[in-house]
């Protein structure tokens, strides 16, 4: 239920304070008439007050064209166009109005009250009992603004009821016999219905049920109950009741501490109808009890260090997707706990790693377990040498149960006992290890230092060294298929690798009509022994090697610490930034790199393959380029291009644009990726993301979002939108198709309803129609 | 017509030239580690590695980040290529202005991709290193907006 | 019906100081109670971040050397 309670700022008096205050008059307050003519009637002992009255008391202040005070029985009685300004803001419009003088019991007559939080009351006569409660007697309530031309006109929505009851001290508002009406037209009858005071934020109850109808899961409707046992904990138990699987129960507990706050969730289900779902390996039709936990928890030390973790059990792969559990598009459920610290120049992880991998290709026992993970990287504070010295290390140490080895060739994959997992027929050909079976510890430290000296002609001169060190202990089972790879004795090695090495920069400026010009040639020289024990040991974490415009200039183009770039190598690029005078940004870097002497590591791979297919193997590489365009926040441009060096041929495209204009906004990228067939990529990847969003009127929005893989001609995902949103109404309609086959027997449609209705609640509807018959695979 | 950036030919011989000026830029801290990599490029893009003189200007970067990719695999619904994309959004104090109004605002935006394979440590660790190389884009951006700011704005 | 809402401080906690100085002021490092983690890798992005506003309590911790 969405509390969005934006308060009005009455002008009279501290809104904040008299909201959560409650009323506790202050009982020595004086009256205070001010009247175009005040008549004293002493034997009827009563004062009125005629034309434009106005009576300040307590805070509150009431106008009305007259108002008569009758001190014998202590009454107050004020007629037309009265306006009562109370303290806690709300705002009474009525013709008539007949309460005790100090405030408190009133009977208002056709009365039309806005609460502070822009929400209001209309009825035809209204009681007011000690302050805290009002009575409205066939009262109308609605969070729309009513239209200022011609009030009579309908709201959007209101809830018309035989008696509204407004209770400020317990905070809830009550209506017996109520109508919710949409622009006047009653759509359905509530005998008896409650819901907390719109400036509640946390309240115990029912929240909004979300109804489900789909092929697998069939006709339900989710509960949730909210337990709120303090401001710093609650539970939330939510059953949910399907046709076809029966019930699923879900609890999740929060509670929030002095520094920090942890969460607990399971969710467990006995389906009914297992064989709804794809048989195993592709899904879970022979399970029966499923079920899914899931804890997290972030806890603050002191002002620069934290610790947490966020653990997933799940009792198989596809629970969270069959279920449209915690969030959606699970392809894997990380575990972790870290210990994190960061300060000023400074950082330190420490941190522990276990993965489920959720898609049917997964193989549990082929991913690592990885604990302990360390990364610290400090800057010194002071110049060492007149230049900035930066020490960074790094402490890796993992096990795995099975080897992962990937065909990159379809003659040569095997399928693992008809499960969706392959591997190599043969391993000593078309065949990568990106898993090594076994143990494997590294430590690695690094000591990096740079200068940067400017000329006098402004040239820019930065020499740069850096020293390294690994020690590595790798243990390798002697499974079936290591040995094809690297020696599966159990062996302790150290590595090193020192450089130096000269970055030269000259930015020549030019400011014209058209703005200002930088254009910059940047050239890199890089002086190293060659790489020691390439292959010899595991490589888990710099398997990826995108040669782009962001590794061009980098000392070491490993994206890891596995691996360590050697040999001499020269990086040479052109940029050019155009800044226009009205705010434009063209950023364009053009470049290659040259292998020098030695040993090239990025021609001599590893186990995972890194390095093949990059463009870094030749002695020249592949041109990168990057093209940005940012002008103005409502359009931007970032293309990235790696072209090979001998015939320009797109190795690598990325084009990604954002643009808004008026009712338009729109994203998209398209992405290119050349066979990379040493790599197992036998075909092109090419596919186009776009998301689109188009304001038809002030408050009717279209949505159109897709994913769509022009290499196989079909999309991957789509999803459309229709949307109202207004100061109290969200209605929006997603209608999202899902085209892929993991873990689904078939194409999946689903449509969402959202609806919420501001104060009073919102209801989600989700359904996913399997109708496609002819999508099976 | 072009002159060196930071030559210090610059046209009014009494002004600082552009590398003073850079120099007494003071980064405000950052909060978390991509920042951080953000303020460690910016501050060795201003001072070259020497120690920081008393600082006249404050520069403040926000940044917010994503992940996207447009080549999903259909059979384990997994992208294989992904980008790491991070944009930020920087403005240049003096420090003790009271006007509120800034030496010079703008943009700038880093963009890292890397292969994703069924090795998740694999894809963690390389997500990192885009997470890095992204940042170090959006440092030099900064860094030459800002410079040819101050070399045209003396 | 209920509502439920963000967690809050426990009772008797202390106001955290989220410190964001204006643009001219000195900034003294005081770090915003933020979270040191980014939304994009702390998994369950349909909770939410969990550390918002906390007090983020000032005593030494035995690694305080390392930074």
């Amino acid at each position: 239920v969405d509390a969005a309670a934006q308060a009005q700022q009455p002008p009279a008096n501290d809104l904040a304070s008299s909201l959560t205050a409650g009323r506790n008059d202050d009982p020595n307050a004086r009256m205070l008439v001010e009247a175009a003519e005040v008549l004293y009637d002493y034997d009827k002992e009563t004062v009125s007050a005629i034309g434009d009255a106005v009576i300040y008391y307590d805070g509150s202040v009431l106008q009305a064209d007259r108002v008569i005070y009758d001190q014998k029985n202590g009454r107050l009685r004020a007629t037309g166009n009265v306006r009562l300004l109370e303290r806690d803001g709300n705002v009474i419009h009525s013709e008539s109005l007949d309460m005790s003088d100090d405030f408190a019991q009133g009977f208002v007559q056709s009365l039309q009250v806005e609460t502070a939080a822009r929400t209001n009351f209309a009825a035809t006569s209204a009681q007011r009992k000690d302050g805290r409660i009002t009575v409205f007697e066939n009262g109308v309530y609605s969070a729309c603004a009513t239209c200022k031309d011609n009030p009579d006109r309908p709201p959007l929505w209101r809830v018309r009821a035989a008696r509204i009851i407004s209770d400020q001290q317990e905070k809830m508002v009550y209506y017996e016999d109520a109508r919710l009406e949409f622009f006047g037209v009653p759509i359905a009858y509530l005998p008896f219905f409650q819901h907390p005071d719109p400036t509640v934020k946390r309240k115990s109850g029912l929240l909004v049920p979300t109804y489900i109808a789909s092929s697998e899961l069939g006709f339900g409707v989710r509960v949730p109950y909210f337990w709120n046992i303090a401001p710093n904990k609650d539970l939330t138990i939510t059953p949910t009741v399907m046709s076809r699987q029966g019930l699923m129960l879900e609890g999740e507990w929060r509670h929030r501490l002095l520094n920090g706050a942890y969460t607990i969730r399971a969710a467990g289900v006995f389906q009914a109808d297992s064989d709804a779902f794809p048989a195993s390996p592709f899904g879970a039709a022979d399970e029966d009890a499923r079920g899914a936990f899931q804890t997290r928890g972030e806890f603050a030390i002191n002002q620069h260090w934290e610790w947490g973790w966020n653990i997933n059990l799940l009792s198989d792969k596809w629970v969270l997707d069959d279920y449209n559990l915690w969030g959606s598009g699970w392809n894997e459920a990380i575990s972790t706990i870290y210990l994190t610290g960061l300060e000023d120049r400074s950082y330190f992880d420490l941190r522990g790693y276990y993965f489920l991998g959720l898609s049917s290709d997964d193989r549990q026992k082929e991913l690592p377990v990885v604990f302990p993970l360390v990364d610290y990287n400090r800057v010194f504070d002071q110049p060492v040498l007149g230049g900035e010295m930066t020490f960074s290390a790094n402490f890796t140490s993992l096990r795995r149960l099975e080897g992962d080895f990937e065909p990159t060739s379809p003659g040569n994959t095997l399928a693992l006992n008809s499960t969706t997992n392959y591997t190599c027929n043969s391993f000593t050909v078309d065949c990568l290890a990106p898993g090594i079976a076994g143990n494997y510890t590294r430590a690695s430290a690094d000591l990096q230092w740079r200068k940067q000296i400017i000329d006098r002609i402004g040239q820019v001169w930065t020499p740069f060294a850096f020293v390294r060190g690994d020690m590595i202990w790798r243990d390798p089972s002697d499974t079936v298929g290591n040995a094809s790879f690297m020696s599966t004795d159990q062996e302790f090695y150290t590595r090193g690798m020192a450089g130096a090495g000269l970055e030269y920069r000259f930015p020549l400026v030019a400011a014209n009509a058209l703005g200002t010009h930088t254009v910059e040639p940047i050239a890199q020289f890089i002086a190293r022994p060659n790489e020691q024990h390439i292959g010899e040991a595991p490589n888990e974490d710099a398997q990826s090697l995108f040669f782009d415009d962001t590794t061009l200039f980098a000392w070491d183009k490993f994206s890891g610490w596995d691996r360590v770039e050697g040999g001499g190598r020269a990086n040479i690029g052109l940029q050019y930034t155009w800044q226009m005078p009205a705010g434009t940004m063209i950023n364009v870097l053009f470049g290659q790199s040259y292998h020098l002497f030695g040993l090239n590591s990025f021609a001599r791979s590893d186990a995972a393959g890194t390095g093949l297919d990059s463009g870094l193997e030749g002695d020249t590489s592949d041109y990168v380029a990057r093209f940005f365009v940012q002008a103005s926040p409502n359009f931007a441009l970032a293309s990235r291009f790696r072209l090979s060096e001998d015939d320009f041929n797109a190795e690598a495209t990325e084009i990604e644009g954002r643009f808004s204009r008026g009712r338009l906004t729109s994203s998209l990228m398209y992405a290119r990726y050349d066979e990379r067939p040493r790599l197992g990529f036998t075909d092109v990847r090419e596919g186009i993301l776009t998301s689109n969003r188009l304001n038809l009127t002030e408050n009717v929005y279209l949505r159109a979002g897709a994913l769509y893989d022009i290499e196989r001609d079909e999309f991957s995902n789509t999803s459309f939108g229709l949307g109202y949103l207004d100061e109290c109404f969200d209605l929006e309609v997603t209608y999202a198709t899902d085209y892929s086959r993991d873990g689904n027997k078939e194409r999946v449609h689903q449509m969402f309803v959202k609806l919420s209705l501001r104060t009073l609640g919102d209801a989600n509807i989700s359904t996913s129609i399997d109708t496609d018959s002819d999508s099976t695979f | 017509c072009l002159r060196p950036l930071y030559g210090d030919t610059s046209p009014a011989p009494g002004n600082q030239n552009v590398r003073d000026r850079l120099s007494a830029i003071e980064v405000q801290e950052a909060t978390n580690r991509i920042d951080q990599q953000i303020r460690n490029d910016l501050i060795f893009a201003f001072t070259g590695g020497a120690a920081a003189p008393e600082p006249l200007y404050r520069l403040r970067v926000e940044t917010n980040d994503a992940l996207q990719s447009a080549v999903v695999d259909p059979f384990t619904s997994r992208p294989t290529t992904e980008t790491y994309a991070l944009d930020a959004t920087f403005r240049l104090d003096r420090i003790g202005s009271t006007d509120g109004k800034p030496v010079f605002q703008g943009r700038a935006f880093g963009r890292a991709s890397y292969d994703r394979s069924r090795q998740r440590f694999a894809t963690i660790r390389a997500r990192r290193d885009a997470e890095d190389r992204a940042a170090d884009v959006v440092a030099q951006q900064i860094t030459t907006q800002i410079a040819a700011h101050l070399a045209t704005n003396p | 019906c209920g509502r439920k809402g963000p967690l809050e401080p426990p009772p008797g906690a202390p106001a955290a100081a989220v410190v964001t100085p204006a643009p001219g002021e000195d900034d003294d490092g005081i770090r915003p109670s933020a979270s040191l983690q980014r939304p994009t890798d702390s998994g369950a992005a349909d909770q939410g971040p969990l550390l918002d506003n906390v007090a983020r309590p000032d005593r030494p911790f035995l690694l305080d050397p390392l930074l």
